[in-house]
């Protein structure tokens, strides 16, 4: 969430992805850094523990909130 | 005692209380009461050091947080240290700083814990525990300053539970970590010598740790044995990282005490020794590792039988003797920050 928030300071657009559990310091560091409202997407936890191919499938969920954040249009 | 200073003494812990139901009100605690940071206090502390108040020992650029001398001094106050300690404290900060507090580490889900590490001759002015129960309760330097450590990072850096503190678990080494060495117990030289230090120099150092493992072996009186006992210690399954550049990047605090030191130090063992062997068996073979789930891709090409190392050198694994020369007992510390930073031992500067 810092590197999404500062690249977005450095007029990078950027999308954070985080997963649900991390919601709480995700809104606390997007404070922090100024952006109280900062928008991002959220996908299911845990992400670690997956294989490729679930990865995929969580990439899939995130994308048109990903597309909608970046102001890209959707498939 | 008069009833009339009774009844003072009863308003004045009547108040003590009211003020330290203040502190927590605010969110200043550790969960623990804490001596309520009244301007004479913090003073007391601040006359201790030539140190401008307002200088900056230590920066969050990300949490838009940075600690001052004065900051220090009031979470000292609310730990419980005695005035004296405080230069204890500023040279663990600045040491702290230099070395892994940029790892972002204190925010990691593993939960790690900042382990202070005190030598010379500033163990016994102050009255350190470097002996028996060293990781225990008891000892008001050692619970003191590592309990105002944490209140820091709690306090001014805003690294607190449930927000920026995104431990799984943490540890009870959160609440306070600070070790002396027992330099008197121990065959070889003090940590501080080994790095540089003169011994009559009082220093601190601090290092970031994941767990205190305990580590018993009473039955033997070879060397080997005992060490390839801490050595497994050091290697459990559940220490080993696979997912990052770390997992060849380990590294340990070993703690050990002065009954297996003796032991191992009279069979001829100096204390580079004792490091190279920890360092030679710190890790597993590739089976293992595979039956663990933990094999990484970069060791297919290996054989079966292989021994993977967890830890890249002997400079990576501390050796502190510290503990009661009472009973066949050792620590093991996990660690992934020895090697990090820089000057993560300093003198303590005294005014």
């Amino acid at each position: 969430m810092a590197d999404g928030t500062i690249f977005e300071r450095k007029g990078v657009q950027t999308a954070a992805v985080l997963t649900d559990t991390f919601k709480r310091p995700g809104d606390a560091m997007a404070r922090v850094q100024g952006f109280s409202d900062y928008h991002y997407a959220v996908i299911t936890h845990p992400i670690s523990s997956l294989n490729h191919e679930q990865i995929r499938d969580r990439a899939r969920a995130a994308l048109p909130e990903v597309l909608n954040i970046l102001g890209l249009p959707h498939q | 005692m008069t009833l009339t200073r009774e009844l003072t003494a009863l308003e004045a812990a009547k108040g003590a209380r009211e003020l330290i139901d203040y502190c927590y009100d605010k969110g200043w605690t550790d969960g623990l009461p804490v001596v309520p940071p009244i301007q004479e206090f913090v003073d007391e502390f601040l006359a201790q050091t030539e140190r401008d108040p307002d200088e900056v020992l230590m920066v969050q650029e990300h949490l838009d947080r940075s600690c001052t001398v004065r900051h220090a001094a009031i979470n000292a106050v609310m730990a419980g240290c005695r005035p004296e300690y405080f230069p204890v404290l500023l040279s663990a900060l600045d040491a702290f700083e230099s070395g892994t507090a940029r790892t972002n580490l204190m925010q990691s889900t593993t939960g790690q814990a900042v382990m202070t590490i005190v030598n010379g001759p500033i163990r016994a002015e102050l009255g350190f525990n470097s002996t028996g129960n060293i990781f225990g309760p008891g000892d008001r330097p050692n619970a003191t300053i590592g309990r105002a450590l944490r209140l820091v990072i709690m306090n001014v850096l805003g690294i607190r539970p449930h927000e920026f503190d995104q431990s799984t678990h943490g540890t009870s080494a959160k609440y306070a970590c600070c070790i002396a060495e027992n330099e008197e117990d121990s065959p070889w030289e003090p940590f501080h010598v080994e790095h540089g230090f003169a011994p009559d120099v009082s220093t601190v150092t601090t290092q970031m740790m994941r767990s205190d493992v305990f580590v018993e072996h009473r039955k033997t009186q070879v060397a080997e044995e005992i060490l390839a006992t801490v050595a497994d210690s050091m290697s459990y399954a559940g220490m080993i990282t696979q997912v990052t550049e770390q997992r060849i990047n380990h590294s340990c605090i070993v703690v050990m005490g002065p009954e297996h030191a003796q032991l191992i130090a009279r069979q001829g063992w100096s204390k580079q020794d004792v490091k190279r062997y920890l360092w030679e068996h710190m890790g597993k073979t590739k089976a293992e590792l595979r039956r663990y789930g933990k094999l990484h891709a970069d060791f297919e090409h290996e054989p079966e039988d292989a021994f993977i190392r967890s830890s890249p050198g002997p400079e990576a694994i501390y050796l502190i003797v510290a503990g009661a020369n009472n009973g066949g007992v050792s620590t093991v510390c996990p660690s992934i920050t020895i090697g990090r930073g820089r000057d993560v031992t300093r003198a303590i500067k005294f005014k």
